[in-house]
């Protein structure tokens, strides 16, 4: 099997998705489906085609540096769940460098 | 036991753009919190980021710079994790096709040259700034600092002592100063060092594991972080356990590092194409037009200076070190022909105002244009040595005009020999004592004599001048 349970947790805490216990075995099957499909794409003839390092078939967008924006403080912090003397606050947290 | 220590940096350099790297918030330091972002830097369901321009310019400079290549083809990817100092979860970096590889820079150990390989120089966006509360109970967020424009260059394991690890910090600084891309506030945090370090038996082919330490923002930290982690795993080794693989933590107040994760707890960061962005193709036109605005970086001016200005080599280390302190002297040595006093004029008269009044007085009132002038106008004998400082003194005092200066101060040269005759003349009357001495072929009468007369002409006489015209009125008198 390509992606067993232990995988399964991995992911789900790596994405921080909460998976019931008796979740985990049918996740497991999905995605080894998945990923088992993607390997039939290494048996097909492709021939010369280049590998496609990005979905868009656009390059170079800009914008120049210029300063547009202004303090909006307050409505983004309207959204924000709690906020403190203009910083938005969360439970505390340890440095994660 | 021996070992070599073997030492790599990566080194995060905020570029200073006017705005920010996708969004048109400003780029400046500080600001009251949260007043310099916008739903785009803070990642809001619905928004496009659009690339500063100037971002890729300035990391194409700077990749340049140190003899890197540029690819032709370069894409941004999404690096994720989870923590609050980005509040989109992610932050858009470079994985595996940065935008520079391939480079290098030289550095002086003592006098040897020695060349340190950069891997890759890429783009990415800084996080927000999170403090934490006394009572531990809750950490606020400012994100005035997202999404601003980094680039993160890292080195090859080339270094070989905490001192190179210093030199090179050092070098890398000056070139990123020269090419204006960044303005390197280390207490600002605009740049900063990771110093991954290992220790590997002398003779022994094979690697030691290695430790990264994270954030050192100051130029001595790095090399007192190396230092004591060399130290901590030569005492790991000695005592036969062996060295972890974990990320630390620098204290430079304690003088030590801390563990913060080890290999277990290391990051899964998921990296994939950045879905929002597209891809960035750059062509030879652009390269060469960023190339032509690179300037002469300081070791080639350095070299220029000791070789073909005859300058010493300590005084073009100086006047190199600070790109405003060698443009200054570029323009002055074009403007008054002489670069050895220039450069005498810097190491002396300068350095003292500069470390008295800060650097800034080089960008306000003192420039080459106008130093060059007062120097040329001494070289000339329109004004003396002591009435150049005097004009440097008003100048950075008021900023007012040289010339004007010189004019309303009086401080023009006096020749008219008549009144430099009678002046002389006067002061020999007054002194008899010294007469006498004189006549008693004491010579050393003559500089008293010579001192009176040029205060007598209230030190604007021409030195030379007074004393041909003193020693003929003393001759007169034998
Ligand atoms: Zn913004």
């Amino acid at each position: 099997m390509a992606a067993d349970i232990k995988t399964i947790k991995k992911i789900a805490d790596l994405a921080a998705i909460f998976i019931e216990e008796n979740e985990l075995e049918a996740y497991a099957a999905q995605l080894d489906t998945i990923i088992n499909y993607m390997e039939e794409l290494k048996n097909l003839d492709i021939g010369d085609t280049k590998p496609m390092e990005h979905i868009l078939q656009m390059n170079n967008v800009f914008r120049e540096d210029k300063v547009t924006g202004q303090n909006m403080r307050n409505e983004l912090i309207k959204n924000a769940n709690i906020a403190k003397d203009g910083y938005f606050k969360v439970p505390a947290v340890v440095d994660l460098l | 036991m021996d070992y070599d220590i073997i030492i790599g940096l990566e080194i995060h350099v905020e570029l200073k753009t006017s705005s920010k790297i996708f969004c048109g918030c400003s780029n400046e330091f500080g600001g009251e919190p949260n007043t310099r972002c916008c739903p785009i830097c803070l990642g809001m369901p619905g928004t496009l980021p659009v690339l500063n321009k100037k971002v890729l310019e300035y990391t194409i400079k700077a990749g340049l710079a140190m003899q890197c290549k540029i690819a032709k083809f370069s894409k941004f990817d999404r690096k994720n994790y989870f923590y609050p100092d980005m509040s989109k979860a992610y932050q858009v970096s470079q994985y595996d096709l940065p935008i520079c590889y391939d480079g290098y820079v030289d550095i002086d150990v003592g006098d040897k040259t020695k060349r340190i390989g950069i891997e890759r120089i890429h783009i990415e966006e800084d996080a927000g700034k999170l403090i934490h509360d006394s009572n531990g109970q809750e950490s606020l967020i400012d994100y005035n600092r997202c999404g601003v424009p980094l680039i993160e260059i890292v080195t090859r394991p080339d270094l070989r002592s905490p001192e190179e690890a210093k030199i090179l910090l050092e070098t890398i600084k000056s070139i990123l100063e020269y090419t204006e891309v960044s303005d390197c506030k280390m207490q600002e945090g605009s740049l900063r060092a990771d110093v991954n370090l290992s220790l590997k038996r002398k003779g022994s082919k094979s690697l030691g594991v290695r430790t990264e330490m994270k954030n050192i923002n100051s130029l001595r930290a790095v090399q007192r972080a190396a230092q004591a982690e060399a130290e901590r795993q030569a005492g790991i080794l000695g005592s036969g356990c062996e060295v972890y693989q974990e990320t630390r933590r620098w204290d430079d107040n304690k003088g030590e590092s801390f563990i913060m994760r080890g290999k277990e707890e290391a990051m899964d960061y998921r990296f994939f194409p950045e879905p929002d962005l597209p891809p960035v193709c750059v062509d030879e036109k652009f390269l060469k037009a960023i190339q032509a605005s690179i300037p002469q970086l300081p070791r080639q001016r350095r070299e220029r200076y000791v070789n073909d200005l005859g300058i010493p080599r300590y005084d073009a280390d100086l006047i190199t070190s600070n790109k405003h302190l060698a443009d200054v002297f570029e323009r002055a040595s074009e403007v008054c022909g002489n670069p050895k006093l220039v450069s005498n004029w810097i190491m002396t008269d300068i350095m003292r105002r500069i470390n008295e009044k800060g650097e800034e007085i080089l960008n306000s009132h003192i420039n080459g244009d106008n130093l060059g002038w007062i120097l040329s106008s001494m070289e000339r004998g329109e004004i003396t040595h002591a009435s150049a400082i005097q004009v440097i003194d008003v100048l950075i005092e008021t900023g007012e005009e040289p010339g004007n200066i010189i004019e309303r101060l009086g401080l023009k040269v006096q020749r008219d020999e008549a009144l430099v005759v009678k002046a002389v003349k006067e002061v020999i009357n007054k002194n008899p004592q010294a007469l006498s001495d004189y006549l008693s072929g004491k010579e050393k009468a003559v500089g008293f004599l010579m001192g009176k007369s040029m205060a007598a002409l209230k030190g604007r006489g021409d030195p030379i001048q007074v004393r041909e015209i003193l020693k003929k009125e003393l001759q007169s008198y034998l």
